[in-house]
């Protein structure tokens, strides 16, 4: 992931943002999908994306649905209930933290 | 251009020979390398074995980092096991356990020969067989969602170890009583609820 660091505590948000408004999503598709909307900025590798997928499917914020696909098996992630009120408190606090980010690396100076 | 069968069995053959011995952390992987193997092979106009060559020489280090290996210790399993714990009707019968052991005294049916200890390792035995056989016996195939509650077990044998008497002459508290035969019990429930959740997507995945 590029700029990892910075990256790291908002890939799961991302990734629930994502799951939140395309329904249900599999892996690789969620990978060329930020990198699809960031135009390749942001990419997501490998080993980041399936311990955080698996992260949340454990703590019930992510289901999966397993279905056979082109000779193999998929496994689908969408959110749960817990999931969907989940996003909606993690996008607010991502936002805000935007903004305090914003404020702090370019603050309007009061002469 | 759509892999076939043998190109999959091909990649899985490679995984597992790359020490992937869960079933279903495989078919993960494998689904992952097919898909982008498919694509770069449609866009570099090219056959499957160079292009699966290539692909995994930029991204076996990444692919691998998901490979749970063995008895590996999980905190996403323990989080999940007291999650559960925590669930409404779980502690419901926690409370009723506790009224139980207060109203009802245990202690005279253990002796020096029949400790609490034993009946808890009796407990834990017979999980664990259970656990196992289901795993070689019905299964026949590894898999980490069955595999990983495996953990548990093992911490709560060595809780009850530090924290029963181990000799008959001491009483146990109706609180660590409580406490661990809540524990054990709620692991059983547990396994089973995760069995009953892997069983609907068990026929995919044989």
């Amino acid at each position: 992931m590029k700029n990892s660091q910075l990256y790291k505590g908002s890939l799961t948000t991302i990734v629930m943002k994502l799951l939140e408004e395309n329904g249900r999503m599999y892996g690789y598709e969620i990978t060329q999908k930020v990198k699809e909307i960031t135009k390749g900025e942001l990419k997501i590798t490998e080993g980041a994306l399936y311990p955080a997928l698996h992260k949340l499917e454990a703590e019930g914020v992510l289901e999966v649905e397993v279905q056979n696909v082109d000779n193999r098996l998929r496994k689908y992630y969408k959110l749960t209930e817990k999931g969907t009120t989940e996003t909606v408190n993690r996008l607010a606090e991502l936002e805000d933290f935007i903004r305090n980010m914003q404020t702090l690396v370019q603050p309007k100076l009061d002469y | 251009m759509k892999l076939s069968k043998d190109e999959i069995r091909f990649i899985d053959t490679y995984l597992l020979n790359n020490d992937v011995v869960y079933v279903d952390i495989r078919q993960e992987m494998v689904d992952h390398i097919a898909t982008a193997v498919e694509e770069k092979m449609k866009t570099n106009q090219n056959e499957f074995y160079p292009t699966f060559k290539e692909y995994m020489v930029l991204n076996k280090k990444e692919i691998m980092k998901n490979n749970k290996k063995q008895w590996s210790f999980s905190w996403e399993v323990v989080q999940q096991f007291l999650l559960f714990l925590f669930k409404p009707s779980m502690l419901v019968f926690g409370m009723l356990l506790f009224y139980f052991f207060k109203k009802v005294d245990v202690n005279p049916y253990f002796s020096e020969r029949f400790t609490v200890n034993n009946l808890f390792f009796v407990l834990v035995i017979t999980l664990a067989l259970f656990q196992m056989g289901y795993v070689r016996w019905y299964l026949k195939k590894r898999f980490y969602t069955v595999e990983k509650a495996g953990n548990i077990l093992m911490i709560l044998y060595q809780l009850q170890l530090f924290f029963l008497p181990i000799f008959g002459k001491e009483n146990v508290t109706v609180y660590t009583l409580t406490l661990f035969t809540f524990l054990f019990t709620g692991y059983g429930a547990y396994f089973l609820n995760e069995i009953i959740k892997f069983n609907r997507h068990r026929l995919n995945y044989i």
